[in-house]
């Protein structure tokens, strides 16, 4: 299969260089060849139609001076030269225009190519629409990663969990907020000054509101909704309450009574809502750190609840690569 | 719910689980209510739960041949309660007046406890709400949700596992 990968960022650069150390492993086991005919950054791109040599182009010192760059290259623009099975689209989530990722995604089915997207704008503000898109070209876009990077939900959900409704889903999508949490609890510290240090430990933007404020997590709660819970829903629709306002002394009180304060995403009997809620220690909602956790009630399967990382380039790159190999293997 | 009273000497609490256990009662909670107490007893709170076709006439009944006394009980077998945490200008926006709309709205407020820094800085108050129906406590809930807009409270509510 042909692949071109738009983003050359942490999940972009993780993800070539797990397909590089991994191609005879996917060849043998899958009997798949993934070849990545195209490498895209703002500024241009590295194109080689018979494939790239991903090794070089992960360790080059000065991508311009590399033979398969071409400078100013567009994948909106040259998309249809690429003869391309399925793009990957991992240039930054925004959730106020969804740009960049949206024209890529409907240039790319456009072009009869299926989508596999880590990048979380487009599908949190125009869900319902790509996915009818998708249908009427009769291509696919898969988006494991976009929530809780190394955690399968989608693909869990889809292949064997089939025939079973899924009727709430409640968990914590945002590490970066669990984390802080995690610190005033165990530090009994403010949360301007554990927000500092994870700035400094790099845990957090310099811009924190994407994570601190819930914004990340809504995003995620809608993907969720929309593709789990076969709701129809947008961004707009969650009710989003952060956690800055959150002190030392309120969870020393919710200590006292055995409960935690966590920031949870809830999408449940229609309502979607990203809050701080009291949580019993020893809950499966009591993960600490960074860990993301999901809990599915479903009705055949009852309940189940998944710990795992939510970000990081490899582990957002392992749910990535699962997506193209799925959409390979189908190929095949 | 079910209120004993105990005498404040080991092993009474025992004496209380073995005929509910015997009922076919799963208990939820238990709850020394120190307000209540009287000098040399402890009085109790139990909460469970059971299914329909346990009465709570015949749990009394069991509780009372073991000879404990009973204070009170509701005839409903199952207590629903929150806990839920405000942060804000608790006190200056009249907690009292917070506590006294929620009671009005047929719920009981169980328990308060508070952290308070400076009367004129932000402080925490953690509430337990209580009811014996599950959509009275909700509606108790959208209220004080209200409430907090209104007064520009953070409000913290559990989540129901
Ligand atoms: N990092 C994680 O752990 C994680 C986990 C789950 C999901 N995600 C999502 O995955 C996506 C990628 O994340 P990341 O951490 O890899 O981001 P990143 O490190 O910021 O990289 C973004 C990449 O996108 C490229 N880009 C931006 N605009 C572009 C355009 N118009 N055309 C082509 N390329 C463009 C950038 O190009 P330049 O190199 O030219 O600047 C950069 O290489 C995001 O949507 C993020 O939300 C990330």
């Amino acid at each position: 299969m042909r692949i071109a990968v738009i983003g050359f960022g942490t999940v972009a650069k993780s993800l070539l260089k797990v397909l590089a150390e991994k191609s005879k492993l996917i060849l043998d086991e899958y009997g798949v060849e993934i070849k990545t005919v195209g490498v895209f950054k703002k500024d241009g791109a590295f194109i080689n139609t018979n494939g790239l040599d991903l090794e070089k182009i992960i360790n080059s010192q000065n991508y311009r001076s590399e033979e398969e760059w071409v400078e100013a290259a567009n994948f909106n623009k040259i998309a249809g030269e690429l003869n391309c099975d399925c793009a990957v689209e991992l240039t930054p989530t925004n959730v106020e225009t969804s740009e960049p990722g949206l024209s890529h995604i409907k240039t790319a089915l456009g072009y009869g190519m299926d989508v596999v997207t880590a990048n979380k704008g487009p599908l949190a503000l125009y869900y319902p629409e790509l996915m009818e898109l998708a249908r009427q070209v009769k291509r696919r876009i898969l988006f494991e990663a976009t929530v809780a990077g190394a955690i399968p939900l989608f693909n869990l959900v889809r292949n064997t969990l089939r025939a079973n409704r899924i009727i709430s889903v409640k968990g914590i999508l945002n590490g970066t907020t669990n984390y802080i949490l995690s610190r005033m609890t165990s530090e009994k510290l403010p949360f301007k000054t554990v927000l500092k240090e994870a700035q400094r430990l790099g845990f957090a933007e310099a811009d924190p509101s994407y994570d601190v404020d819930g914004i990340d997590a809504a995003a995620k709660l809608v993907i969720l909704s929309n593709a789990l819970l076969r709701k129809e829903c947008r961004f707009k629709d969650v009710n989003r309450q952060g956690i800055r306002d959150i002190t030392p002394e309120a969870i020393e009180l919710a200590r006292k009574d055995g409960f935690l304060i966590k920031h949870l995403a809830i999408s449940e009997d229609g309502v979607l809502e990203v809050a701080p809620r009291l949580v019993e220690v020893g809950s499966s909602f009591a993960v600490s750190g960074s860990l993301n956790v999901v809990k599915l009630q479903t009705d055949l399967a009852k309940d189940l609840t998944l710990i795992g990382r939510g970000a990081g380039g490899v582990e957002t790159a392992s749910s990535v690569l699962n997506d193209i190999l799925e959409l390979a293997i189908l190929r095949r | 719910m079910i209120v004993v009273e105990l005498s404040d000497r080991p092993g009474q609490l025992a004496r209380i689980i073995t005929p509910l256990a015997e009922c076919g009662c799963n208990i939820l909670n238990i709850h020394h209510v120190r307000e209540l107490d009287r000098e040399d007893t402890a009085r109790v709170e139990i909460s469970f739960e059971a299914d329909d076709r346990v009465n709570v006439d015949t749990v009394v009944e069991s509780l009372r041949r073991e000879g404990i006394v009973i204070i009170s009980y509701s005839p409903n077998i199952q207590t629903f309660r929150e806990t839920v945490i405000l942060i804000g200008h608790v006190f200056t926006t009249d907690i009292t007046d917070t506590i006294i709309q929620i009671a009005n709205s047929g719920i009981q407020v169980a328990s308060v406890d508070a952290r308070i820094t400076l009367i004129e800085e932000v402080s925490s108050v953690k509430m337990v709400l209580q009811s014996n129906s599950e959509e009275k406590l909700s509606k108790g809930i959208e209220l004080l949700k209200q409430i907090c807009k209104k007064k520009n409270l953070y409000l913290i509510r559990s989540v129901r596992e």
